[in-house]
């Protein structure tokens, strides 16, 4: 037995029989809590695309003007905020499924869905006695009914059993390219970016290794430069003469 | 004389007496002339106006050169005044942080520090261009010394390639800041250094001319800050340095360049800031997604929160360049924010090296099972570090990505509330805030390997008879003040962010007709287009 579960359920029964004990007319607080709840309107928020109408507007709530502490189910449309205070106005701003408010749907199909899912697990999986609703079979904890067909499912009681891989599937697609991605920067970071700076920096060094021997003491180096520069001035001056 | 002066003369005079005093007694000296700038700094702050904080006040000055209209002027309106207390609250700490640090050559270590502290209220304080670049260059010179001397192994490269780019960074300020100083010259005939002067001449160039000076002071505060392609320098500086270098770096030093944006770039050029904010936009992204994502595959810690800072920095410069009242108050915050818990992860790394000297997270693990208060307070500034609600770093990381989220033109036509008109806008803001995911995502794992994990400990660990195997009184003393700091400032940011507030709306005054001129204009050529 679950006792979370339990208590989170037992919880939940005691705080709605709050709304019905309440003999008042707006059912004191729980009655205020529904009030001001989204769930006590017909699909609040943005609507469903209609029936093959235009696409419905977005709903919302809004003080109400007329009960000062009051909110108000209201249509942003393209005339301003329209009042959607009965069924019909709203039914038609926020769209219908099968004909139905949606948001009813909802509660019955969950509901309906999840007392199945109830069932089903006791059956398949609960053990003999109360816990399993009076279905189940378990005595060992290892042979319960789904063993048995277990294998003609296929590969979905392997998923089910791993979490539905999402934690691999979450690594994979997310963890391992922002892994990747960060390695290439860091090594983007030192090579490129840095290699340019590094660059940079030894360039001075580098000219100056070049300029050097030009500075080597050695006269003859010195003498040899000298006759060379002056040769070159005088051919200059000599072709600028001529031309 | 003002208080200013005062602030700016204690430390130098200090650092002076360390170099001439016994070296035995270096130590209580600086802390003595750290701790001695509270007395002038608590004066001030109560005295300052602080709602008329957009003023500059405690105004003084000497000639210095007159003709060239160069002087030695002092004021600071808010957002100065509170740099001012960061750099005034982090240098008692740091220099009490290296008391068992540092055992040779302590008053070359002590002198520069002392000094260092005199450079950095200069700089905040200067209201003349000369006074501000000088103090500016000035601080390179003590961290060289100090990583170069008492860094660890690959000190000498750090220390160089440190003070050789960012000085070429500020020699390129420089030449901008020159040139406003030309064109003042010309414009009125006179010449003057004075900031604020030469901010309403400034603002009178052309597009042309405004973008120049744009490129060049970006150019030399980019790499101060640093922003994304010039941030290399910053990893390996700070992982050199020894602690108290890395606090001062981390804490108020990167923080010079991100001033120097809000006073130079901001103050002096509007037009090109609007035309260009984008550019510095996604230069900021970047940095904030990119070096987010390399602090994930470090493996030393040291270098996992340089990179950080980077990082947060990046959310600093874009709330600067959001150009709203939101994001630029979010900014100037986190500029306050960040020196507060980045230093302290910076303390707390340093406590490690000391007990086992080696940063690598290969050889450091679980380490709640043997210091506990180190790893309470360690998990305490990582959090404030990722920006958990409550802790400081939250408050101004929401302000930067909202004011991003507002600055967006099309939102000041549609007339929404709160919008701001700006070049940037909802994709900046959404990739900004992934960087946040980022952080927590390397800052989170690294606390989870370091502090807890697998017991790890070097293979040559022994204990020091002079340190405690967990923290010393001293050492949570130290810490536990930026403890309080970042949770009051988390839980309680109103006073700072009034503070703030009026420096910041006069420093965005002229903004405001640039952008909607802007956003009329984008709309008209939408228009027709």
């Amino acid at each position: 037995m679950n006792t979370a579960m339990v208590l989170l359920a037992i919880g939940t029964i005691v705080i709605a029989s709050l709304y019905f004990v309440n003999k008042k007319e707006d059912h004191g607080w729980a009655g205020t809590m529904v009030k001001y709840s989204s769930a006590a309107y017909p699909s609040p928020g943005l609507g469903h695309k209609g029936d093959g109408e235009k696409q419905a507007e977005p709903v919302g709530l809004l003080p109400d003007q007329a009960q000062p502490g009051s909110v108000t189910l209201v249509s942003f449309g393209a005339e301003g905020a329209v009042s959607l205070a009965d069924e019909d106005a709203a039914a038609k701003a926020s769209g219908t499924l099968f004909g139905y408010d949606p948001f009813k749907i909802m509660y019955y199909v969950s509901a309906v869905l999840g007392l199945f899912g109830i069932i089903a697990a006791a059956w398949f999986h609960g053990p003999k006695g109360l816990a399993g609703l009076g279905i189940g079979n378990r005595v060992e904890p290892a042979k319960v009914r789904m063993d048995a067909i277990a294998a003609r499912f296929g590969p979905i009681p392997r998923w089910a059993e791993n979490k539905w891989y999402v934690d691999e599937f979450y690594h994979a697609i997310v963890v391992k390219p922002l892994l990747v991605a960060s390695h290439v920067f860091h090594a983007i970071d030192k090579l490129v970016i840095d290699g340019i700076v590094d660059l940079l920096g030894s360039l001075p060094r580098f000219l100056g290794s070049l300029l050097r021997p030009s500075q080597s003491g050695v006269l003859h180096s010195y003498a040899t430069g000298m006759v060379a520069g002056s040769a070159v001035l005088v051919a200059l001056i000599v072709l600028v003469a001529l031309l | 004389m003002s208080l200013l002066h005062l602030l700016i003369l204690i430390p130098l005079l200090f650092a002076l007496i360390v170099a001439f005093a016994p070296a035995h007694l270096s130590r209580t000296i600086a802390t003595m002339g750290s701790l001695v700038s509270f007395g002038p700094l608590l004066v001030a702050m109560f005295r300052f106006d602080w709602a008329d904080g957009g003023s500059l006040q405690f105004v003084s000055s000497y000639d210095w050169i007159a003709d060239m209209g160069v002087r030695l002027g002092v004021g600071v309106d808010s957002v100065s005044l509170l740099l001012i207390a960061l750099t005034v609250l982090l240098g008692p700490i740091c220099v009490i942080c290296s008391h068992t640090a540092v055992t040779e050559n302590v008053k070359v270590f002590y002198g520069w520090l002392t000094g260092l502290q005199a450079a950095m209220v200069g700089v905040f304080a200067a209201t003349d261009l000369v006074g501000f670049y000088i103090c500016f260059e000035f601080t390179l010179l003590p961290m060289y010394v100090l990583i170069n001397l008492y860094g660890s192994k690959n000190r000498k490269r750090a220390a160089t390639k440190f003070f050789l780019y960012t000085f070429t960074g500020s020699i390129i300020a420089l030449a901008g800041l020159i040139y406003v100083v030309f064109h003042h010259r010309s414009l009125e005939g006179v010449w003057t250094f004075d900031i604020p002067t030469l901010a309403t001449t400034a603002a009178q160039l052309p597009l042309q001319a405004q973008s120049l000076v744009l490129l060049a002071l970006m150019l030399g505060f980019a790499v101060k800050v640093p922003l994304f392609p010039v941030h290399t320098w910053l990893p390996l500086a700070h992982t050199e340095a020894p602690t108290a270098g890395s606090v001062i770096l981390a804490g108020v030093l990167l923080k010079l360049g991100t001033y120097g944006i809000y006073r130079f770039v901001l103050g002096f050029v509007p037009e090109a800031v609007v035309e260009y904010a984008s550019l510095i936009a996604v230069l900021s992204v970047i940095g904030i997604v990119y070096a987010g994502l390399i602090c994930w595959v470090q493996k030393d810690v040291k270098k996992l929160v340089a990179y950080s800072s980077v990082s947060h920095l990046g959310f600093c410069v874009l709330g600067l360049v959001a150009l709203n009242s939101v994001g630029a108050t979010g900014s100037v915050l986190y500029m306050i924010n960040h020196g507060l818990s980045t230093g302290a992860l910076f303390l707390c790394i340093g406590m490690i090296y000391e007990r086992y000297h080696t940063r690598s997270m290969d050889e450091l693990g679980g380490l709640a099972s043997t210091m506990p208060i180190w790893s309470s307070f360690m998990v305490f500034f990582v959090m404030a570090s990722v920006g958990l609600p409550g802790l400081n770093g939250f408050v101004s990381e929401f302000m930067c990505i909202i004011g991003t989220f507002q600055s967006s033109p099309a939102w000041v036509l549609e007339g929404r509330i709160g919008a701001a008109g700006g070049s940037l806008g909802p994709w900046f803001a959404f990739a900004a805030g992934s960087g946040v995911i980022v952080a927590a995502m390397y800052l989170l794992y690294m606390t989870g390997r370091v502090v807890w994990g697998t017991p790890r400990q070097p293979a040559d660990y022994h204990e020091h008879p002079e340190l405690p195997k967990d923290l010393s009184r001293r050492e949570i003393g130290l810490l536990s003040v930026l403890a309080v700091g970042c949770l009051g400032l988390g839980v309680y940011p109103t006073p700072l962010i009034e503070a703030i507030e009026p420096s910041v709306e006069r420093t965005l005054a002229p903004y405001q007709d640039l952008l909607e001129e802007r956003a009329r204009q984008l709309s008209l050529d939408e228009g027709e287009g």
